[in-house]
């Protein structure tokens, strides 16, 4: 890409390249201060298990039936 | 079939690949780019192990990642949103690059491998380790434990493999993790976690267990070996920085050690305490898996699996008869893992290949070796493999300090005698020559034996002829041959013994048995070949720099041997 190694590109980029991280800072600290604790509200689900009880710690997995290729291609 | 394994971004990226269920080759990316616990994608040594195998990047059939990066994702979403607002640091940190990077990995590996229309595998990355452990261990049929840090979710797993299926059939979570346990004590030493777990471990035979009583508060233990934390006491689920809060410091009195200062009784202590307690959940969760499924045999991987002590104690006082771990137990032998879970799992090949040992990287001539010298105008001594052979052992005997480089490099975190220090472990001021002419390690950290397999019991308390080539286990030294190899006993009157067989090392085999027939004693001091912080050295070239900027008395490189003593000065 030769128009943007031109000097003016450079320049262009030097200035809007920190607004963009300070940007992404900015949005994701409201996210986080504002949005992310309706979230956290659902307590009543214990997601971390920080009130794990009972006679076992154990949690059973779930028997992978489908083992072939095209399941796993999925990263989930 | 060419089956490409793939583990990275988090700690020791790693490449192995599987052709037609055999591994051909596999290695650390660290040891190329020479940064030592590399997490970034490892384009070299992909490089690597599709020159090792013949083939071009066309000629990949299956690339398999070793682990969901999008269910990994939903458990960081988690932590963070569930432990607000202590979390808001690490999401800061964290959100935005998984936002960037991470959850767009497929495109990632693709580009990364320059094969845009290729398919990505992604395994689960306790499956991952499970494979690397059961799929080319000798066993048929065994119980297999997954003991790690954390994956996904999963922290520790617990199931059984039956010929090319495997079925964990139960896990623990997140955050509840033996491996973050161990990390918790590392940092609380004041040493570096993911690196330096090492050390805890070296360090505990000096302590007393003063403190287990505190550490039994940390943990809950049921008979069934599941277990938990108690989470008041740490931060690993809301900080990817600390590992513990200070509830944690108060429960033992002190505030965490500053790195680099004076090690006191106190952090021995720590140390003995904190090994104690991981050692009592892991042989308990041993012991229950024995009476679940009733299978001689187990199978271990995840990085808790590298601890030796524990190890050795799950062999002694469970019921297992045999035990193998993956002796790249930690997240690089996940990319192993991955590709075998796919040949022999998913696509249902038998398992035709047994893991029998971990030389499985690059390999580099004689004559290349020679000619590093050569370029490098460093005087040298070419020999026959007899002479050669003699000529070592003859400077073991000396007690020289020698940079053993041979054949193809180890696989996984342990030198076995392709890229190793050797030296003789019948003198008592070995250790100490050692860490101040090369390692210039802590005093406390023992230096390994490596040993005849068939003369390992004479010299350890072990069975005759019992394999143990990864230094994954630490018998005692028997007691009457303790003053004969005293740079290799630990405090505590323990070893980490690797067994050497002809089969798997000839010619590292001949020359301890040389060093035995003139020494009465047929082992040798085994350490990497590396100064202290630099990952162990791959190429001639690697070893040559390392032995010149070091104390290393000896090198014996290929089948040329240079003696430090014959360069001019202005060369070293
Ligand atoms: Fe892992």
């Amino acid at each position: 890409m030769p128009e943007y190694k031109s000097k003016f590109m450079r320049r262009w980029m030097a200035i809007v390249r920190p607004i963009g991280v300070f940007q992404t800072y900015l949005i994701m600290t409201v996210v986080y201060v504002l949005i992310v604790p309706f979230f956290s509200l659902k307590r009543i689900v214990d997601p971390l298990r920080l009130r794990l009880r009972g006679d076992t710690y154990w949690e059973p997995r779930k028997k992978q039936e489908d083992l072939t290729l095209e399941r796993y291609y999925k990263p989930f | 079939m060419n089956i490409l394994g793939i583990s990275c971004y988090y700690h020791d990226a790693a490449a192995a690949l599987v052709q037609d269920g055999t591994l051909v080759a596999a290695a650390e990316e660290e040891r190329f780019n020479r940064k030592k616990h590399d997490p970034g994608f490892p384009k070299l040594a992909i490089d690597y192990c599709l020159a090792e195998g013949g083939i071009t990047r066309e000629q990949i059939d299956h690339v398999v990642f070793y682990e969901k990066p999008f269910v990994k994702f939903d458990r960081i979403l988690n932590m963070y949103t569930f432990t607000w607002p202590h979390s808001m640091v690490s999401f800061l940190k964290a959100i935005p690059l998984w936002l960037k990077d991470r959850l767009w990995m497929r495109t990632d590996i693709q580009k990364s491998l320059e094969m845009p229309d290729k398919e990505i595998l992604f395994a689960e990355h306790h499956m991952s380790h499970a494979a690397s452990a059961f799929l080319v261990s000798p066993y048929e049929k065994a119980a297999i434990l997954t003991l790690d840090g954390v994956g996904e979710w999963t922290t520790t797993g617990r199931g059984y493999g039956d010929g090319n299926q495997i079925h964990l059939e139960e896990q623990i979570s997140f955050p509840h993790s033996i491996g973050l346990l161990y990390s918790a004590i590392t940092s609380y030493l004041g040493f570096r976690v993911n690196d330096a777990e090492w050390k805890v471990m070296g360090l505990a035979p000096y302590g007393e267990p003063k403190y287990v009583d505190q550490f039994a508060e940390l943990v809950d233990m049921k008979p069934d070996g599941s277990f938990r934390l108690n989470m008041k006491y740490f931060a690993h689920h809301w900080s990817s920085k600390r590992m513990f809060n200070r509830r944690f410091e108060r429960l033992f009195g002190r505030p965490q050690r500053l790195p680099e200062s004076e090690l006191e009784d106190f952090h021995r202590d720590i140390a003995h305490s904190g090994q104690k307690i991981v050692e009592r959940i892991i042989v308990n969760l041993a012991r229950a898996t024995h009476e679940k499924y009733g299978l001689d045999d187990l199978c271990i991987a995840g990085g808790v699996g590298l601890n030796s002590v524990a190890n050795w104690r799950i062999l002694k006082e469970t019921p297992f008869k045999r035990v193998w771990i993956q002796p790249a137990a930690g997240d690089s032998g996940g990319a192993v893992g991955a590709a075998f879970f796919v040949w022999n799992t998913l696509l249902g090949n038998p398992r035709t290949y047994e893991m029998r040992h971990a030389y499985l990287g690059p390999e580099y001539s004689n004559d290349e070796c020679e000619a590093v010298l050569k370029a490098r105008n460093i005087p040298y001594e070419k020999h026959d493999r007899d002479a050669l052979v003699k000529e070592s052992a003859k400077h073991v005997a000396d007690s020289k300090v020698i940079g053993w480089y041979q054949g193809r490099m180890e696989f996984g975190p342990r030198a076995l005698g392709s890229r190793s220090i050797i030296a003789n472990p019948m003198n008592p001021e070995m250790k100490d020559i050692i860490n101040a002419k090369v390692k210039f390690r802590e005093k406390f950290r023992p230096f390994a034996p490596a040993v005849l397999l068939e003369r390992a019991h004479e010299f350890f308390e072990m069975d005759e002829g019992l394999e143990l080539p990864y230094m994954l286990m630490v018998p005692k030294v028997r007691a009457e041959v303790r003053d004969k190899i005293p740079a290799v006993t630990h405090e505590d009157g323990t070893g980490r013994v690797q067994t050497v067989t002809r089969r798997d090392n000839a010619l590292y085999y001949d020359m301890i048995e040389e060093f035995g027939k003139h020494s009465g004693v047929p082992v040798v001091v085994n350490t990497s070949f590396n100064v202290r912080g630099e990952p162990i050295v791959n190429t001639p070239e690697n070893a040559l720099n390392c032995f010149l900027k070091t104390g290393m008395d000896v090198l014996v490189l290929g089948n040329c041997i240079v003696d430090k003593s014959r360069i001019e000065g202005d060369l070293v």
